[in-house]
């Protein structure tokens, strides 16, 4: 039986689901999915400009993980900006280093790290909060 | 993290009376207030018209100020990098022009 797949560390959830193309060769119809994992490479190496070490042990995987979930990254999104698809992120195996929570009461949003247990607006002290589960 | 806060909040002026500033980094004075006696300080950002890094160099001094929590309308990368490397909490303020460093601490004392 193979060994099964240890979490990844993503650092938060991505601002945005995906991403639409425009113009009259896009074609809304057809979809790419990058997932949660894949998008966090690309943040923490191309973005972050993160070495492939650094990056892995920011994502608690080994090196040669790393490169093989950034490479699967570059080559979703090579082929959604080449052939006019929306990508969509979403799924992965993943841990968050934070969780973020909107205030019902103050209306304001507060990120916790590690493990969160009925946890109170640091501004207003309610604890109507909520997680939030999608984007920001 | 700990439980008494001390807050960095972005404001337009040297006043509880002035607006939470849009922008955190480029703001003008930053609001310090410690929950624990209820003081209130006021920080001239003497980095506002740095042409980079200006969230960075008012981050580290905010942190060195004994800051546990950034609080503003918007919050950049590099502000978010240094709250992560020195365990600073984040609180994203609703953006509805209504928000005065006065009402920061009035929500802060209701606790």
């Amino acid at each position: 039986m193979a060994r099964p797949v240890n979490p990844r560390k993503v650092f938060s959830r991505p601002k945005v689901k995906g991403f639409i193309p425009m113009g009259y060769y896009a074609s809304d119809l057809e979809t790419t999915y990058l997932s949660v994992e894949e998008y966090e490479s690309i943040r923490l190496k191309d973005y972050m400009g993160l070495s492939q070490l650094e990056s892995s042990e920011h994502m608690g995987v080994s090196r040669p993980t790393l490169t093989r979930i950034y490479e699967k990254a570059r080559m979703k999104i090579a082929e959604a900006l080449c052939e006019g698809k929306q990508i969509l992120i979403q799924g992965g195996n993943v841990v968050y280093h934070e969780k973020w929570f909107l205030c019902n009461d103050c209306s304001s949003k507060f990120n916790v790290k590690g493990e969160t247990k009925n946890e109170l607006c640091p501004l207003c002290g309610s604890t109507n909060v909520k997680l939030i589960e999608n984007d920001l | 993290m700990d439980n008494v806060k001390v807050i960095a909040v972005p404001v337009m002026g040297k006043s509880t009376e002035f607006k939470i500033s849009k922008l955190f980094a480029r703001s003008p004075y930053f609001m310090i207030f410690d929950e624990k006696n209820h003081s209130v300080e006021f920080v001239a950002n003497n980095y506002k018209s740095e042409p980079s890094k200006s969230g960075q160099s008012m981050s580290k001094l905010l942190v060195a100020k004994g800051v546990n929590v950034f609080c503003g309308l918007e919050i950049g990368f590099n502000v978010q990098k240094i709250a992560e490397e020195n365990n600073i909490q984040l609180i994203l303020l609703p953006d509805n022009g209504k928000m005065t460093g006065e009402k920061i601490i009035e929500l802060m004392s209701k606790k």
